[in-house]
């Protein structure tokens, strides 16, 4: 094709991130409409009400009954695991959500090519699918908050800090998505168990931010991964504003507005490699063959 | 063919079956008479939805019939489901069943133990199977790395484990490459060469594959047999009259379809080929005549008459409809585009 | 193309293959056990040709494990609590392969074709679970080693186990009452549909609660011992505790003979419904057409 002299052919640019911000805003509306119709659709609808119920709840009286262990629970330590354990609910759907978006459209759904073959990007799409999954996710957030409240746990007074939660809960919700698109990224590369290495990391993360025990119990080192995650302050953060108290230990030592630095310093850190980990990670994946491979994993 | 006295390899009556769906109750099957004998291969044919897939379940004794009764060899497919389990095997077509980390090899063994041959027995059936699919090469390897050929080679080798008396195939080649379809098809017929008695069911969307390999047909719709019969019975249901198409260099000028018409024997002429002939056919270069005859011997007259004209002849053909044609004109339209309704709907 | 057999020389092919069909008792009963051997070798090699399965089956509950060791002297608690957290990881992952590989089985086995195999093989489906349920039971055996040696190493536990035959055997029974009861699992697995994972999921914590896993199902109150009579892990759990950290014997809720006897009692009870269950299943199946072929 010759191009002539003066003219200028409209190249977008090909790969993840192409299209501009409304093809991008189109896309995360888009997939966030397909993201709801697909996690709403369950034959039996008393299925959803008992995963979205009974789940969280069970994991979080299995927590308690294990620290009656130790003998009777006062409020204080009720309230750090219920509320620990109601945001994590959000952390893990938000880190495995990008993930298993990539390969429910790769494997089962086999729409990975098609979206790829748009002027759209998969990154919007990838976030709008997670951000859908961690909302459903937020309401079995409050239902352990609310079995919480019924054990008496004592919540601020005159409310949750509002100023507090409307910094704390997007900034910390980002840090997850970046997280979750990072891992897609680098999961979409995988043939094998694709599926599990975001619930491996989940678990881990579970086990080093402090969300049913305190950093302390961990060992030295390990500790210090469990400061540098803003999960942990993201967590914290949530119990500040909505218990009005601050955990024992190192949690608690920090400061609300360092507190507050530190995750949005680590949000923004994240925001700015996670991307750009998204766009590598999917094209060499598009190079390896597996973008629409089904490996029947 | 025997007479219905006989005992029949598979003796279906009045089979119907009804399914629940959410629009209401669905005919899927509507009072099925059929008779296969022992060594026969069956062919059904049929469009999407035809009934053909639930005629194989009910005689695999995967799905009970909603009315009438079916016997496999004299065993009846409701009541004695476990011995018609024992002399029976079934492909089926796009199927990916079996465990992706065993090898080929061992996939067999497995299923050889469930049909329950004896484990040296059973091993050698698994390796001669192997053998005579020409599978050697990827007997040690995963069944997750076998290719959509490899997976329906692995298919038909289990399929023949046993030895069964009757093979039930559901659209086996759908899918397969020309090459791997032919290997099949071969295997299919060396396996009832083998033994007398040996009996196929074969389900397909493809013609000639039903014309090549089948016995019999039988021609299903909307639940029903429409025909059923040798592909040649089949053809003369369309066609009873001889066609037979006559090539010469040029219709003598003499010469008119109309006067070839009023041969006797003769029942129609039509130009075939026909290059710029005008509807008549007179004085134009024609090659190619479509002449019915109402027997074989009237075509004598025929070209007697057209070298009598001066006509060189340059080649005469028994024409015969196809498979296809039987299909458009039992069903009223053709298989793709009945294909194209039932997805359709 | 075949040629048919007809007349005497049909009659004589027809009263052939009835006699072949006709299976002695002593031939279905040998047919039965190699297919459950047939059935459980998958299984069994399984580990072996798939490491990262087993990486993955160790990561999770070793995680687990953490959290809950971590949990508890968070709040300073005696260390017999972490060595009966190790032991309860290393018997839940049992559990675990109950529920997904015996329970979510058949409808995994479905939804690519073997199911229907299965069925039209003269093999029975009561076969095909018990293969399922050996060959699970032999393949979870090493990762529940693994786990054990993992969290001593970890955690520096300690067991003082008096009598080693009583161990296994309680280990034993309550495998053995867990399969049997995911035999029952698998036909409803099959019933719930494409919920079936969810299910899964739903059979994991909670019962893990229920069945006092982690901390005495005493904790549980009424629901606790309810649990104890239904659910094999109770008994499983709070015998095992009693049997290899004596610390803790005191917070068995049943003698450990008596929870032999419950888990015995529930292997017989639930393989017997597990039977009903799958003939039912195929039953069913084969009326509504629905239940043993996937959806094309």
């Amino acid at each position: 094709m010759r191009i002539s002299a003066g003219s200028t052919p409209e190249v977008r640019p090909f790969g993840p991130l192409r299209g501009g911000a409304a093809d991008a805003a189109r896309s995360l509306v888009a997939s966030a409409r397909l993201a709801w119709a697909i996690e709403g659709n369950w034959a039996q609808p008393v299925y959803l009400a008992a995963f979205l119920i009974v789940r969280p709840l069970a994991f979080l009286g299995l927590f308690l009954a294990v620290l009656s262990i130790g003998g009777s629970l006062d409020v204080a330590t009720i309230g750090f695991v219920v509320v620990g354990q109601a945001v994590f609910q959000i952390v893990s759907a938000a880190l495995e959500g990008p993930t298993h978006a990539l390969l429910d459209d790769r494997e089962r759904y086999r729409t990975i090519r098609y979206i790829f073959a748009t002027p759209s990007s998969l990154l919007p799409v990838s976030i709008g699918r997670s951000l859908v999954k961690a909302s459903i996710a937020g309401f079995s957030a409050l239902i352990v908050i609310g079995a919480g409240v019924l054990l008496g746990v004592p919540m601020r007074a005159g409310g949750p800090d509002l100023l507090l939660l409307v910094v704390v809960l997007p900034l910390g919700l980002l840090s997850v998505v970046g997280l979750g698109i990072v891992l897609g990224g680098i999961c979409v590369q995988l043939r094998n168990d694709a599926w599990s290495y975001p619930e491996a990391v989940s678990s881990t993360v579970f086990l080093l931010c402090g969300a049913i025990f305190p950093l302390e119990v961990l060992p030295d080192p390990v500790q210090g991964i469990s400061a540098a995650l803003p999960i942990t302050w993201w967590i914290e953060g949530l119990r500040r504003a909505l218990l009005g108290t601050t955990s024992p230990g190192i949690l608690g030592a920090m400061p609300t507005n360092e507190l507050l630095l530190i995750l949005a310093a680590g949000t923004a850190v994240i925001w700015l490699i996670s991307p750009r980990l998204f766009v590598a990670g999917i094209n060499r994946a598009r190079e390896k063959g597996q973008l629409d491979r089904n490996t029947a994993s | 063919m025997s007479g219905s006295t006989s005992p029949a390899a598979v003796q279906a009556t009045g089979i119907g079956r009804v399914f629940d769906a959410k629009g209401g109750p669905v005919t899927a099957l509507d009072g099925i008479d059929l008779r296969i004998e022992p060594g026969e291969l069956f062919g059904v044919l049929g469009p999407n939805g035809a009934g053909k897939s639930t005629l194989i379940k009910i005689l695999s004794t995967l799905l009970l019939p909603s009315t009438g009764s079916a016997s496999i060899f004299g065993l009846d497919v409701v009541t004695e489901t476990a011995r018609v389990r024992r002399i029976m095997n079934l492909v089926a077509g796009g199927d990916f069943s079996g465990y992706g980390l065993l090898t080929v090899r061992e996939q067999l063994a497995m299923f050889a133990q469930f049909y329950g041959l004896p484990y040296r027995e059973g091993m050698a059936k698994v390796d001669a199977q192997i053998a005579s699919f020409g599978i050697e090469e990827i007997r040690d390897r995963k069944i997750s790395a076998l290719s959509t050929g490899q997976r329906q080679k692995l298919n038909f080798a289990r399929s023949f484990l046993n030895d069964p008396w009757i093979l039930f195939l559901d659209e086996p080649t759908i899918g397969l490459d020309v090459s791997a379809a032919r290997d099949v098809r071969d295997r299919v017929r060396a396996f009832q060469a083998e033994q007398p008695g040996r009996t196929v069911l074969l389900t397909t969307h493809y013609m000639a594959e039903a014309d090549e390999m089948c016995d019999r047909i039988a021609i299903v719709d909307h639940g029903r047999i429409l025909a059923q019969g040798t592909p040649t019975e089949l053809k003369r249901m369309v066609q009873k009259d001889a066609l037979f198409v006559v090539g010469i260099d040029a219709l003598p000028a003499s010469m008119s379809l109309d006067s070839l018409r009023a041969l006797p024997g003769v029942i129609s002429v039509a130009a075939r080929d026909a290059d710029g002939s005008d509807a008549s056919g007179v004085g134009s270069p024609m090659r190619r005549l479509a002449i019915g005859l109402k027997e074989d011997g009237a075509l004598g007259g025929v070209i007697s008459a057209l070298a009598a004209g001066g006509a060189h002849l340059q080649e005469i053909s028994k024409s015969e409809p196809t498979l296809e044609e039987v299909f458009v004109q039992l069903v009223g339209r053709g298989i793709s585009e009945s294909d194209e309704a039932s997805n359709g709907e | 193309m075949g040629s048919s057999v007809v007349g005497a020389e049909a009659a004589s092919l027809i009263s052939r293959i009835h006699e072949e069909t006709s299976w002695s008792l002593g031939r279905r009963i040998r047919h039965a056990f190699v297919s459950v051997v047939a059935r459980a070798y998958p299984r069994v090699i399984g580990a072996a040709r798939e490491p990262s399965w087993l990486f993955f089956d160790l990561v999770f509950p070793i995680l687990g494990m953490c959290s809950i060791v971590f949990l508890l002297r968070s709040r300073g608690v005696d260390e017999a609590w972490i060595a009966s957290t190790i032991l309860a990881t290393a018997l839940l992952s049992f559990w675990i392969s109950v529920v997904w590989m015996m329970g979510a089985q058949f409808h995994w086995e479905r939804d690519s074709g073997n199911l229907l195999l299965y069925i039209t093989a003269p093999v029975g489906l009561g076969a095909i679970a018990l293969g399922m349920a050996i060959g699970g039971a032999l393949g979870v055996v090493i990762r529940a080693v693994i786990i054990t040696v993992a969290g001593v190493l970890l955690f520096g536990a300690k067991y003082q186990v008096a009598d080693p035959f009583l161990l296994a055997l309680v280990i034993l029974a309550g495998v053995a009452a867990m399969y049997s009861l995911g035999v029952c699992l698998s036909s409803v697995f099959l019933i719930s549909g494409r919920e079936a994972d969810h299910l899964g999921s739903l059979l994991n914590e909670p019962m893990q609660l229920l069945g006092g896993v982690y901390a005495p199902v005493r904790s549980m109150g009424t629901a606790g011992v309810v649990a104890l009579g239904i659910l094999p892990l109770a008994p499983a759990i709070d015998a095992l505790r009693q049997v290899a950290v004596p610390q803790l014997a005191a917070t068995g809720i049943l003698p450990v003979g008596v929870e032999l006897l419950i888990l015995l009692v529930m292997t017989i009870v639930f393989g017997v419904i597990g039977r009903v269950l799958l003939a039912h299943i195929e039953r069913v199946g084969r009326a509504g057409g629905k239940l043993l072929a996937r959806a094309d």
